[in-house]
């Protein structure tokens, strides 16, 4: 028996921005998003590496905001916005954070690539001109077993740079 | 992989608390689920139903002027506490314990509620929250309670929360202005292996220890004050070789006072060696910064 | 005008600083890694592991499982009649447990459901029960005389044919004795001024790659065969492997390469494919597999552990007199590549060192551990840790600075190898006191070592050092299974573009860029010019894959040779076209001209289009690479391709109360023969470094009876960017005589000295020597305990 004050669920119906366009789905509540992004929409771009928050390899942002999305309901992002790693690229334009790092060689097996460029993102979203010390702060929970982090570093420094000067481009 | 489960958005803390009530055993609060969500995964706990708690309007921080309390909804995030002015100014130490806690995605989402709740032996919150002597504020449908920190943690992964209770919100007293506090906390693996916190009050004309408070956290199943350390410290005058004799003796005091074991984060012995270097550089961050050189004020270390 | 100082001549493409060719696939999400993969139809395979072990297993009941809604099969031993076993090195293995389980990874039963969900709750309802039985986890345990038996069998366990010289049948539970015999070290040990010894553990480390190891694999009934996309990264190894298990002709089973998401020397054996395999095949669907974190731990191999003896003796000079060593490995329960990886180690023993007398004893142990196998560095990174220990002591009893010790020591070419190998300078660059002298110059030796050890940190209670080590890598393997070879194929096609069909693996090294820089400048045209081709082991020559740092050096070497040749193809065909002698036609920038004669020229296009519709045959160029190594004797006689050199050094800050290492500086000065591509060579260099830093100072799985009681991100650390030091790395270019445009593989040697180096550096800052890794700051505290215990 149920108090009748409750909206109890094991479906809900969500509607978010997902990298720029509307959408509408009808989720198992306990669907994680990382598995609603991959399995359901086909976007394999977020990983699964530890599928216990410490790697960063699902790396997606809500509402600005990185996230874990192997351990993150699906139905969290309703109402809100979702930027994954595919939806950066304009126009068939790589994003400056992607472009950063297709430059500074910041990718061998390329796994933990989207998370990193997400948690790049994420980064520039709250610290347009980032420290060296803020940058690792922000990539303490992205982890690379390839690179040894010197490139993904420069990278990220570049991004920063790039970034700011689009935003000052645009701002004139 | 989760296993189906039923979620509930209850609109009021009583819905809440009713839900929880009537399900039982089935059912359990969800906030930001990173440990929650985490442990259903792993196998690790079973729920059919998660009551979700984060529309009940429990997040926000504010601090009173009148009480000089800074209060902290249950549903707060650790990003929100880590971002905030008014922490950072009323109290420097949790903002950077904050900012060095978990990584920066599981801020976004994990509150301080259910860092506590949940109990985990490896909390940096509860720690420095018990050397701040923060109350917690309970409520249920049956009405509200307020704990003190060591009463809420009653052993690993267990609180004092009755099942149809709800943590509501932490008050955290604002430290004297011209206290000094520091917390230190070493991490190999994920989570912190041990966190100690040492804040000191000074007596009225600035020389000796008022009040000492020691909170030792990771080494046992809740974080604890330790009152022979404290005990050491107090009336100790806070510069020359005197503030060393007592912290010599508070160490001895903090080494005979933890109970580690043998665990993955290393053996006991090491722990507890672990411990007393930590607590003797929050002692001494936390007297610098009690007695500064040159002008005064609160402030804190990592 | 001033010379050149540049030894090397300016290419427009090859050592050129460029992005990998596929980057952008990567950074936008679009690159499918095997497990992004979904088919229509397919179900997906969840296994069942044996939760006690070693026990007898005395009941497995799976008809709760098979009657869950969703379930479309359950496979257990029961259903593989005459199972087939595998292994790399004893034919150990087999898919399901049937009586006995030997380790907690043994596979009970493997079920496929319309999803993860659906099949996992299927796994959880099978119902196994045991008997105990009686286990030995560690080396010691496991070699005493009345240990219980990993395998009861051991007399007759099938072994693989290059191993069986070095198989003993008789010692329980050490299965296999590798020797290494030069000079006499009984007869040299007197002669030596110091002597040091010690015993040194390296651990169990987990490769860690960040996709985890996964397959779909799809049987087709009508035609009898197999196909899967798999993130192996050894790609015929691996349908090999499954055509055995399969009972199938290795040309009924194909993969088709995918990207892998990291390898590191981890994803050769087969894991979850065979067991999508079958259930593919009782279910007419394909079946996709993937191996949770956990599951990355315990079920598929580990860096082998090893327990090292080692004395070392040297003349009041420094230089060496003996090394001597005793090697156990613990190889788990079935001895995946540990058996190779201990007789690579034995070569390794003696260093990049002039050693007269040298003596090693290697031996694999069974346990009733989790498997392990080859990681990165292939048992150097584990001797080169006590050698460089060593040598760092007796240069301290001999007060000679450690990089003097070194130079003293380091091979020369013409230099003669423990195997009895001749290192000619027509084969091979030896390069080792390059390295050392470059190491000591970038890293500012001699200034920062007089600087280190000065107490540090705001209270004064840390503590620098500074370590360096050298150590060296046998390319292509040891030669133990035969010649290394090699072929590819570069094709013209009508618009004048090229094909490349190689067999390389990429698994993150960026080998597909670098080999189409490697094309280009071999046929003068622009990298964009050059496609690799898609790759599936029914479309490309069969090859090793990724491994024993032999893909740029081999499969280049085949694909120079191949574009060489189509180059030599194109040049015949144009000179008939402009009626000019073959000697007189180039072939660069995109175009065939007589030289000195700019006006008559074709494009490439043109020339193949002529080829194929007037002369009737399409130029394709076919090139080789035949390794030069001598399979090894039972006398451990033989050689390898050639050999890598790196030295390191480390700058290392302890923390006295907290044992706390912190690297603040690695360099590292490699001999790569060749940049084809710096940026790539760089990337590898670091990643290298970094992960050795992870061997040395942190990593390790913790093993309990039997348990791995760490399997999560959370209780195993790797490096974190916030762990990564200053990086330093010097590229050393003195061209091999062999490898294509003077490359060497580079892709091992980089981590080879690293926790060497960062070993002796905290040795340096700690004045006492942890001689066990990973050096944790527990370690580090007990270690300075006890040094100002006695
Ligand atoms: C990778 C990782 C690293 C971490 N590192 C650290 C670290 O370094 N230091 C540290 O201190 N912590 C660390 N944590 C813990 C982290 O702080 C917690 O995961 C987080 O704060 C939990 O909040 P949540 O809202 O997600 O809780 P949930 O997962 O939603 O809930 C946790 C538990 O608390 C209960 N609960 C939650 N809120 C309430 C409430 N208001 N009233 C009653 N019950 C409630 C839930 O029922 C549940 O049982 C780490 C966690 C992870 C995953
Ligand atoms: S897969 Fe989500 S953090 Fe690792
Ligand atoms: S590039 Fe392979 S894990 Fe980062």
């Amino acid at each position: 028996m149920q108090p009748t004050s409750d909206v109890a669920r094991d479906l809900a119906s969500i509607e978010c921005r997902l990298n720029g366009r509307r959408l509408q789905a009808v989720v198992p509540v306990h669907r994680t998003l990382l598995d609603f992004l991959r399995n359901d929409l086909g976007l394999t771009g977020a990983k699964r590496a530890c599928d216990v928050q410490v790697c960063g390899a699902c790396t997606v942002l809500v509402d600005g905001m990185p996230v874990s999305a192997c351990t993150y309901l699906a139905l969290e992002v309703h109402g809100k916005t979702v930027e994954t790693c595919e939806g950066l690229a304009r126009d068939g334009r790589l994003h400056p954070i992607q472009q950063a790092f297709v430059d500074a060689g910041a990718l061998q097996c390329g796994f933990c690539t989207p998370g990193m460029v997400m948690i790049t993102r994420a980064l520039l979203n709250d610290h347009p001109r980032p420290s060296v010390e803020v940058i690792k702060a922000y990539l303490h929970g992205n982890l690379c077993r390839c690179t040894g982090y010197k490139k993904i570093l420069e990278a990220v420094e570049t991004a920063a740079r790039a970034c700011a000067a689009e935003d000052r481009a645009a701002a004139t | 992989m989760l296993q189906p489960f039923r979620l509930h958005d209850p609109a009021t803390v009583a819905d809440a608390s009713n839900l929880l009530a009537d399900l039982g055993e089935e059912a359990r609060a969800y906030a930001g689920g990173t440990e929650l969500l985490l442990a259903m995964k792993q196998g690790l706990l079973h729920y059919r139903h998660l009551v979700n708690i984060k529309p009940l309007g429990l997040s926000g921080i504010r601090f009173d002027e009148e009480t000089r309390r800074l209060r902290i909804g249950a549903t707060t995030t650790h990003r929100a506490v880590e971002h905030s002015a008014v922490v950072a100014a009323r109290a420097p130490m949790l903002a950077s314990m904050e900012r060095h806690l978990a990584n920066v995605r599981v801020r976004a989402v994990g509150t301080v509620g259910g860092n506590l709740c949940f109990a985990e032996p490896h909390s940096d919150v509860a720690t420095v929250l018990l050397l701040h002597e923060a109350t917690a504020t309970l409520g249920s449908a049956r009405g509200r309670r307020v704990v003190g920190i060591a009463e809420l943690l009653r052993d690993a992964y267990t609180t004092c929360l009755h099942p149809d209770e709800l943590l509501l919100d932490i008050e955290v007293p604002e430290l004297p202005p011209n206290a000094g506090a520091a917390y230190q906390k070493a991490a190999f693996l994920e989570r912190p292996s041990v966190g100690v916190g040492v804040a000191l009050l000074p007596a009225a004309d600035g020389s000796t220890v008022a009040e000492a408070r020691v909170a030792v956290g990771c080494l046992g199943p809740v974080p604890v004050r330790v009152g022979e350390a404290e005990r050491a410290l107090a009336g100790a005058p806070l510069r020359g070789r005197a503030f060393e004799r007592a912290l010599d003796a508070a160490l001895d005091a903090v080494g005979r006072a933890c109970e580690p074991v043998d665990d993955l984060y290393g053996s006991a012995g090491y722990k507890r060696q672990l411990g007393v270097a930590l607590m003797r550089r929050a002692a001494v961050a936390a007297r610098d910064h009690a007695a500064p050189a040159r002008g005064g004020g609160i402030s804190a270390t990592d | 005008m001033a010379e050149a100082t540049h030894p090397l001549p300016e290419y427009a493409v090859l050592g050129a600083r460029i992005p990998r060719i596929d980057a952008a696939a990567f950074v936008t999400g679009q690159a499918r890694f095997a497990t992004d993969l979904s088919v229509p139809g397919m179900l997906h395979c969840q296994l069942r592991y044996s939760e006690q072990a070693p026990a007898r297993i005395t009941g497995i009941d799976v008809s709760a499982a098979r009657q869950l809604p969703g379930v479309e099969a359950v496979l257990t031993a029961a259903d593989v009649p005459g199972m087939p076993r595998t292994g790399m090195g004893f034919v150990a293995r087999s898919l399901f447990a049937r009586e006995t389980a030997r380790t907690v990874a043994d596979v009970v039963a493997a079920v496929a459901a319309i999803d993860e969900a659906t099949a996992r709750r299927a796994v959880e309802l099978i119902d196994v029960t045991y008997e105990d039985l009686p286990g030995a986890f560690s080396l010691d345990d496991a070699r005493r005389q009345d240990a219980p038996l990993v395998h009861p069998e051991t007399a007759s366990l099938p072994v693989v044919p290059w191993l069986q010289r070095w198989t003993v049948r008789d010692q329980g539970n050490v299965v296999t004795h590798f020797r290494v015999r030069k000079g006499d070290t009984a007869a040299a040990r007197p002669r030596a001024a110091v002597v040091v010894q010690d015993r040194f553990r390296t651990q169990r480390m987990e490769h860690f790659s960040m996709e985890p190891h996964g397959a779909v694999v799809n049987y087709d009934a009508a035609t009898d065969r197999v196909t899967l996309w798999s993130s192996t990264g050894k790609p015929f190894r691996t349908i090999t492997q499954l055509a055995e298990l399969l009972q199938l002709p290795t040309n009924r089973v194909t993969a088709v390469y995918v990207p892998a998401g990291g390898d590191f020397g981890g994803k050769g054996e087969v894991t979850i494919e065979p067991y999508c395999a079958l259930l593919s095949k009782k279910t007419g669907r394909p079946v996709k597999g993937v191996y949770s974190r956990e599951e990355e731990f315990f079920a598929a191999t580990c860096k082998t552990p090893f327990d090292i003896d080692m004395a070392l003796g040297a003349e009041r000079d420094g230089a060496l007199v003996f090394i001597d060593a005793g090697l156990w490995l613990d190889t788990g329960a079935y001895n995946s590549m540990s058996a190779m990886v201990s007789v690579y180690a034995s070569v390794l023993v003696e260093g990049p060192y002039n050693v007269s007398n040298v003596s090693v004893d290697a031996r694999c142990v069974f346990t009733h551990n989790v498997m392990s196998g080859s990681f990165r560095g292939f048992g150097s990174p584990q001797v080169a840790f006590a050698r460089e220990s060593l040598i760092d002591e007796a240069a301290k009893a001999l007060s000679l600075d450690p990089v003097e010790i070194r130079l003293r020591n380091g091979w020369r070419p013409g230099a003669v190898t423990c195997t009895g190998q001749v290192l000619s300078p027509d084969r091979h660059s030896v390069t080792v006191c390059e390295t050392i002298r470059a190491a000591a110059e970038a890293s500012g030796w001699e200034a920062r070592r007089a600087d280190a050890r000065t107490p540090s940190g705001t209270d004064g209670r840390k503590r620098r050092g500074i370590g360096i080590a050298t150590a060296h890598h046998g390319l292509g393997g040891p030669a133990v299974a035969g010649v290394d070879t090699a072929t590819a194929f570069v094709k013209a096609n009508p618009d004048g573009t090229v094909t490349v069909i190689s067999a390389a693996a990429d698994v993150g090294q960026g080998i597909d860029t670098a080999l189409s820089q490697i094309v280009a400048e071999a046929l003068g045209l622009p990298r964009a010019a050059i496609a690799i081709g898609i790759k599936s082991t029914d479309a490309v020559p069969e090859d090793y894959g990724a491994s024993a740092s032999r893909t740029m050096y081999s499969v280049g070497n085949a694909v120079r040779a191949g574009a060489l040749d189509l180059r030599q193809k194109l040049v015949g065909v144009a000179a008939r076209m402009l009626e000019a002698d073959p000697q007189d036609v180039d072939c660069a920038q995109g175009k065939l001209f007589v030289r000195g004669a700019p006006g008559r020229a074709l494009a490439i296009a043109e020339v193949v289009h002529h080829a194929m519709r007037g002369e009737g045959e399409q130029p394709i160029g076919v090139g080789r690479h035949r390794g030069r190594a001598v399979p090894m004797n039972a006398e451990a006689r033989g050689e390898l391709q050639t050999f890598e050199y790196s030295t390191q050094v480390a700058e290392v800050e302890v923390d006295l109360d907290t044992g706390d290492v912190r690297v603040l500086r690695l360099v590292n000065a490699q001999e790569i023969g060749r940049a084809v591509n710096p940026l790539i060579v760089e990337g590898q260099m670091e990643g290298g470094m970094v992960m050795g830093l992870g061997f040395a100072l942190l990593e390790e799985v913790v093993c309990r009876d039997g348990q791995v009681l760490n399997p999560y991100a959370f209780d195993y650390r790797i490096p974190r960017a916030e762990d990564a030091p200053e990086l330093v790395t010097v590229m050393l270019q003195h061209r091999d005589p062999i490898g294509p445009y003077g490359a060497k593989g580079v892709g091992e040697i980089c981590m080879d000295p690293t926790a060497a180096a960062i070993a002796n550096a905290v040795a340096d800052a700690i004045g006492t020597r942890v001689t066990s890794l990973p050096i944790t700051p527990e370690k580090v505290l007990r270690a300075l305990r006890e040094r100002r215990a006695p």
